[in-house]
């Protein structure tokens, strides 16, 4: 049988316990016989913005908004880890709104060099030369 | 949307591409959510509804692109559009979600999938750098508009942290006969899921491989540049595509009786069975589709391979003949479909 106050964990003693101030007997489980008892209400975290607590967001393993995030940042950089094989850093591309001119430089000559090796394994020298032409321009950019 | 539905592949689709034997399509995913809107598992059906809206007016003024709110249509057309691989099952389900579709059929932008929005792009064969740099190019302009949620740290937020970073997922449709039938395959698909690779049936999640169609997409989104993942995706491709040409020489030059065997048993059930399930249906075109690439069959092209099994599903099935049809009456349909496709166009 399931405790009838938290109706999640199996119920092991009968206690009697207020509500709305009568006395009435409820089977409960361990841990809320615990709460009953001591007077000791747990602290729910919970995300300002979207509301979801912490024991959702581990039970559903997703998060429910951006705020998510950073309010329970521990508990999803954890969950980040165990599906991306260890890795918490994201070193792709950034959306333009927050990219530096250097940055931008940089990405559009990553971008450069996957074109520069197709163009040469497809041995197309002009178009190779060309990339090749705006690589030097960007770099010169960059530095100065 | 009667033209998405007109014909089983879309004008992309049925140009021939790079390796497009063994690689039927390649499609490129990237998972972007907005920073002022809750995600998925929290938002009212009125949060999906305004996200739709607002989602239209930004990218309402694109030239070449069709706005389908899914809630207009029923449940058959949905399928349909899944069965091309345009909207995902899970947008299918949704009523409150909606997809902006490129006319060519290459770019799909849903709307209300597990992350506000998905951007897919579809070609066929292997293209892997190209199906990316197209929806990199749809991601800027929906970037102009619309603020998405991003972390210096984690990248570009998602609601599954499976998604998280560069949120993108690169896939590719393998046709593996030739693995499959020398067994090879098993130490394979263990081999790439230790990697960090996915492999599965031809819908996603839960499918199955019928007609030794697999598809195979990176897990990991996290930790390397797009350029980095794709490169280490697209090498991992080529050499299960590599394998899967060992199997098929090694099946000719030892299995040949029984491999024309199968091809003419195969034939003779899809050019004259009166029912065709899908499965077995996929199964035989499977094999008359490795007859083609060994050579031992003429006028087949891969085209022509996708298009017949887009067009046999049953969603796309039943919308071609403008009603529901039973189980029965989907194989009866099917069997006619497939008999009359192979009387127009085989020796």
């Amino acid at each position: 049988m399931l405790c009838e106050r938290c109706k999640r964990r199996p119920a092991v003693n009968e206690m009697v316990i207020m509500e709305d101030g009568i006395p009435v007997k409820r089977k409960l489980c361990r841990n809320c016989a615990f709460e009953v008892m001591t007077g000791y209400v747990p602290v729910v975290k919970r995300c300002p913005t979207c509301q979801m607590t912490q024991n959702e967001l581990h039970q559903l393993r997703k998060a429910g908004c951006a705020n998510c995030y950073t309010v329970f940042r521990d508990d999803l950089i954890k969950m980040t880890r165990q599906y991306q094989q260890g890795h918490d850093h994201h070193v792709g591309s950034i959306p333009n709104l927050l990219r530096t001119p250097d940055e931008r430089i940089e990405e559009r000559l990553v971008k450069l060099a996957g074109e520069l090796e197709r163009a040469v394994e497809q041995e197309d020298y002009e178009r190779a030369a060309r990339i090749k032409k705006e690589m030097i321009q960007l770099k010169g950019q960059g530095e100065a | 949307m009667e033209t998405f539905l007109k014909h089983p592949l879309g004008p992309k689709m049925n140009e021939r591409a790079k390796l497009d034997d063994l690689v039927i399509s390649t499609r490129i995913r990237l998972a972007r959510n907005l920073k002022d809107t809750v995600f998925s598992p929290v938002l009212s059906k009125e949060g999906q509804r305004q996200l739709c809206e607002r989602v239209e007016a930004s990218l309402g003024g694109l030239q070449g692109f069709e706005y389908l709110r899914m809630s207009s249509y029923d449940s058959v057309t949905r399928q349909a559009l899944v069965e091309k691989h345009l909207i995902s099952p899970t947008i299918a389900e949704k009523d409150d979600s909606a997809v902006f579709l490129s006319e060519d059929e290459t770019i799909s932008v849903l709307i209300n999938e597990e992350d506000h929005l998905r951007i897919q792009t579809l070609l066929p064969g292997f293209q892997v750098t190209e199906a990316f740099e197209l929806a990199k190019r749809v991601d800027e302009l929906c970037e102009e508009s619309l603020p998405y949620a991003f972390d210096d740290t984690l990248g570009y937020l998602t609601t599954c942290p499976s998604n998280i970073g560069t949120g993108l997922r690169a896939s590719v449709m393998l046709h593996l006969p030739g693995l499959t039938l020398t067994g090879r395959i098993t130490p394979i698909l263990k081999e790439l899921r230790k990697l960090g690779y996915t492999i599965r049936g031809r819908y996603g999640e839960g499918s199955d491989a019928a007609g030794r169609l697999f598809q195979l997409s990176n897990q990991r989104t996290l930790g390397s540049h797009e350029s980095q993942l794709l490169s280490d995706f697209i090498e991992i491709t080529e050499q299960v595509i590599q394998a899967e040409r060992q199997a098929r020489e090694y099946v000719l030059a030892n299995n040949q009786d029984e491999l024309e065997d199968q091809f003419y048993r195969s034939y003779g059930i899809l050019r004259y069975a009166k029912l065709l399930s899908s499965t077995e249906a996929i199964e035989r075109l499977s094999d008359l589709h490795l007859a083609s690439d060994l050579g031992l069959l003429s006028d087949w092209s891969p085209p022509q391979f996708h298009d017949l099994i887009v067009r046999m599903q049953s969603g796309f099935l039943q919308k071609h003949f403008g009603k529901t049809l039973s189980t029965k009456e989907r194989d009866r349909e099917r069997a006619t479909l497939v008999r009359r496709t192979l009387d127009q166009g085989l020796v």
